[in-house]
């Protein structure tokens, strides 16, 4: 049936496969622009061009600049008000080659003023079902950020001798006028007094806040945006001074720190940095298991769950200074609270010398305790491998309210097990939660390395981070265990997005795109593993995206650099790739419409004219011969044996001598290769593909023949050029293969959307609800119960 | 298409429920509802794809804590939020079909008999997690034959009118 359905054509001259293919060429030729678009024509107008600053292989320029900002911050907690109050020094060195006569700041906590642009630009909520009521949590929202009295207050704007400076505050930027213009390779000193009242990050979100816990009265603080800090001055953008809207994150310049951070004496600090004075606030116990965990193979509890509950338990009076030192950041963050659990384990490989922690209240554990710290480590082993070797002295991981966020050696990620509230001894956690915490910490952490150290600008391209780094969080959790659910990665999990129209290309500014996680996080991390996986190869791209990491590590690498230098060290060209995935919205689906089969016609009248009468005589009889037989007809000619003559005799698939010499005739004027080529006894086969998404793509196929044997065979996506529409590919087998069926993309490798056009000939491919109909037998609700427990 | 997924079902037990944490990296809120005409079966197959932990918070919010049956429970919350209403103000309420789920997303699926709607106009609403995130943003997909067709809807348009 198979067979039947495949062999769509019988044609026996080789001339007429040539001619197939001859009008192919005529196709595409008349029509340059319209039928093959232009999927493979450079990124010329698309990409800047090259300079100094910038070179066209995607590497820095030889005049490659940034700023330097160094902060000298002091900063109180304020743990009965919720309220920061701080100091700060900075050190702006202007390293390009421009004199500026102002200075542009971030007030990234002015977004949480009422009247703020994030707030007024924010939709209003409206069930569409009843359009009266208001959802109770969007109604909180709108309250408490009425009443908040959020945002800085700045104090004091003055020059390094204390004099005030000129500044204008724009809602969550601030312009600082300098006395005198800041000239190509000087430095400015100022200071900047503020207050702020910390957000209660549960009821206004955000990357950063208090949590208050009921049962213990206690608070746990995570701080982050948390000082006025340099905008960004570069030479693709200049000031860097798009407002804070909320989701487009931040661009920052790298500097030096030293932070003085004073809470109440028993809190626990986790921050940014190295602890320059630990004899001031670590006991002696402390700083020995601290000194253990350094070559400890599993983590060392700093502070026991024991003696957090001691801890939480009292309130201190006094006041305690915690000063953190680090060397080339480019934000800093930290967390405070007497809650805090404390367990450390030191990494050091290849140029890695760290101390990977966790801090954790008490509800993080059976789950922060057990994975926390490893995830940590896990995830530097795995970065390291693809990018460069993790150069910062430590690197940690705090749960608080923050379900997940990113700063230079710390993160705060969220997931908690389940406490029973009768026996709060008895915990458990679902499989999500569990992957959740471990994908989450994997992620945040990854961010170290993408955008904390190749300091790709968020606020313009949210992809250049998320999509990067969520691409390799996800060979990170492939090699954490076999079958990791990874949410996203591969192609077939980013199928139903690349399906839906309304869609923006990847290559669209943070706050405009429409569907976040899908179009920053996951189409990217699809489209680099495919373009690993299937088109590069793992060496040639695992060499070129390192390579990427290495040239713009402590450096501000923007679109074009990271496309150019994909293509620089791998030597392939990749402007269809990135122009179809990146600058557009298009999407995979080929299709496979024909297969012609054909053999080659000897030309000679002996092979030929039989051949023609077999197929002749497969032909079926019509109705009118198989009547006239069931009748019996009689005719005249058996009746009159006179009227038959030489054509009675001889039908007209019968070889005549002329036939034969007319043969030979030919035989003689053809060259020695074309007679050889008369008596090759191959199938051919003529493939016919259509593109029916948009996005050009090699083909992938997989061919299989009666013979029980297959074939896969993988076309590189240059087969469209000539004609980005159709395409058709010839297939010499020998003269036993005949193919049976044809499969396009067989292992679900590149996000076709439509698998029903991937046959040939045709299958019915039943639909996911019809799938899920087909298993009735299962239980749904003790599914449902399904849960890890632990003690 | 159906991808592989572990046949693993989250938990509606109310602890879950109430203490349901965010696991993504960011908070970003998204929806997908795929109507697709099955030819075949004659059916207007519905699927509703969502993050697990959002549908959870979602169910929690709406349920209180009386909850007892999950799935009845999640059947009203969805009847609720999808509707489709004809030009004749008809509102037709899909058939129940049911829930599935992974670590990641939870897809619940109704159908319609072709025939009901074939050729008509309806007003879809699909405001599912918009009560609870202002910048929950769904996406309605209409495949048919090759062809999508594709709505957004966000809070405060919540619905589109769709012609099957």
């Amino acid at each position: 049936m198979a067979l039947t359905m495949t062999i769509k054509t019988f044609c026996r001259h080789l001339g007429a496969v040539l001619v197939g293919f001859t009008c192919t060429t005529a196709a595409f030729a008349a029509d340059p622009l319209n039928v093959t678009g232009d999927k493979f024509r450079q990124l010329d107008e698309l990409l800047p061009t090259p300079n100094t600053y910038r070179a066209a292989s995607g590497a820095p320029g030889h005049e490659y600049w940034q700023q330097q900002a160094d902060y000298d911050i002091k900063v109180s907690l304020d743990d009965d008000k919720q309220r920061i109050t701080a100091s700060e020094t900075i050190t702006y060195k202007n390293n390009s080659p421009d004199t500026l006569r102002y200075l542009w700041l971030q007030l990234d906590q002015n977004r949480f003023k009422p009247n703020s642009s994030g707030n007024l630009a924010a939709p209003v909520d409206v069930q569409s079902i009843a359009p009266d009521t208001i959802p109770f949590r969007s109604f909180r929202r709108e309250v408490v950020s009425a009443e908040f009295e959020g945002g800085y207050q700045i104090t004091k704007v003055a020059d390094a001798r204390g004099r005030d400076l000129p500044h204008t505050i724009v809602d969550t930027n601030m312009r600082i006028d300098l006395p005198q213009p800041l000239k190509s390779g000087d430095s400015a000193t100022f200071r900047v007094d503020w207050e702020y009242n910390i957000i209660e990050q549960k009821a206004l979100g955000g990357r950063s806040g208090y949590e208050y816990f009921e049962r213990d009265g206690n608070y746990l603080y995570e701080i982050a945006q948390w000082f006025p800090r340099m905008a960004a001055y570069n030479d693709v953008s200049g000031w860097q001074n798009k407002q804070f809207l909320g989701r487009g994150e931040f661009a920052l310049e790298f500097g030096d720190y030293r932070v003085a951070i004073e809470v109440p004496a028993d809190h626990i600090v986790a921050s940014t940095g190295v602890l320059a004075n630990p004899q001031d606030v670590l006991t002696r116990e402390q700083r020995a298991r601290l000194k253990q965990a350094e070559t400890a193979k599993k983590p060392v509890m700093i502070v026991t769950k024991e003696e957090a509950l001691e801890n939480e338990k009292d309130r201190a009076t006094g006041r305690k200074t915690w000063v953190f030192e680090a060397e080339n950041v480019r934000d800093f963050a930290w967390a405070s609270s007497r809650k805090f659990l404390w367990d450390a384990q030191g990494y050091k490989k290849g140029g890695t010398d760290t101390m990977a922690m966790s801090f954790y209240p008490e509800e993080g554990t059976p789950l922060w305790d057990k994975y926390s710290t490893e995830a940590i480590i896990h995830t530097m082993d795995v970065y390291n491998r693809y990018s460069f070797d993790y150069p910062y002295p430590t690197s940690i991981s705090v749960n608080g309210p923050v379900g997940g966020m990113e700063y230079p050696m710390i993160t705060f990620n969220g997931p908690r097990p389940e406490i029973d509230e009768e026996d709060r001894e008895k915990r458990t956690y679902s499989r999500r939660t569990k992957y959740g915490l471990i994908s989450v910490i994997i992620h945040e952490v990854g961010h170290n390395y993408y955008p904390m150290i190749v300091n790709s600008d968020e606020r313009q391209w949210t992809w250049m981070d998320e999509g990067l780094n969520t691409y390799v969080q996800f060979l990170a959790e492939q090699e954490w265990e076999e079958k990791y659910p990874s949410r996203r990665g591969d192609a077939r999990k980013i199928v139903e997005y690349m399906k839906s129209e309304n869609q923006v290309p990847i290559m669209t500014n943070s706050e405009s795109i429409l569907q976040f996680g899908n179009n920053a996080y996951g189409k990217p991390a699809t489209a680099l593993n495919i373009l690993r996986e299937s088109i590069m190869g793992r060496e040639l791209f695992d060499f070129a995206f390192r390579e990427y990491a290495q040239r713009w590590k402590f450096k501000r690498p923007m679109p074009a650099d990271f496309f150019r230098t994909m293509e620089d060290a791998s030597g392939i060209d990749l402007d269809w790739f990135w122009r179809g995935w990146f600058y557009t919205t298009d999407h995979v689906d080929i299709s496979i419409d024909q297969v012609k089969h054909y053999t080659v016609g000897t030309k000679n009248p002996d092979v030929e004219n039989p051949w023609k009468r077999e197929r002749f005589l497969e032909e079926p009889e019509t109705v009118t011969v198989q009547k006239n037989r069931a009748n019996k007809m009689t005719r005249i000619v058996d009746a009159k044996p006179e009227l038959s003559d030489f054509y009675n005799e001889h039908d007209e698939f019968d070889v005549s001598n002329a036939d034969r010499n007319s043969y030979q005739g030919m035989l003689e004027g053809l060259e020695d290769w074309e007679r050889d080529l008369l008596n090759v006894e191959s199938n051919v086969y003529v493939l016919d593909f259509s593109n029916v998404g948009g996005l050009v793509m090699p083909i992938i196929l997989k061919l299989d023949y009666s013979d029980g044997s297959s074939e896969e065979l993988r076309i590189p996506a240059e087969i469209w050029t000539r004609n980005a529409a159709k395409t058709s590919k010839m297939l010499v087998r020998g003269k036993d293969k005949l193919l049976t069926s044809v499969t396009v993309d067989p292992h679900w490798e590149m996000a076709d959307i439509d698998v029903e056009n991937n046959f040939y000939p045709r299958r019915i491919i039943k639909s996911r609800l019809e799938l899920f109909k087909d298993e009735e037998s299962r239980n749904l609700m003790k599914d449902w119960e399904e849960e890890l427990k632990e003690d | 298409m159906r991808p592989f997924f572990s046949k693993v079902f989250f938990c509606l037990s109310l602890a879950v429920l109430l203490s349901a944490s965010q696991a993504h990296a960011h908070r970003y809120h998204f929806g997908l509802t795929e109507l697709s005409v099955n030819e075949r079966t004659q059916s207007l197959e519905i699927a509703h794809r969502f993050f697990v932990a959002d549908v959870e918070r979602a169910l929690s919010l709406s349920a209180g804590k009386e909850m007892q049956d999950a799935q009845k429970q999640m059947e009203l919350y969805v009847n609720q939020h999808f509707q489709m209403r004809s030009k004749a103000g008809e509102v037709i309420t899909p058939k129940w079909v049911g829930v599935e789920s992974d670590v990641h997303d939870v897809w619940i699926y109704q159908e319609i008999p072709l025939a009901k709607v074939q050729g008509e106009s309806f007003m879809v609403r699909q405001s599912m997690l918009m009560e609870i995130e202002r910048d929950q943003v769904n996406t309605l997909n209409l495949t048919r034959g090759g062809d999508t067709q594709t709505f957004t809807l966000k809070p405060g348009a919540g619905g589109a009118v769709v012609k099957f």
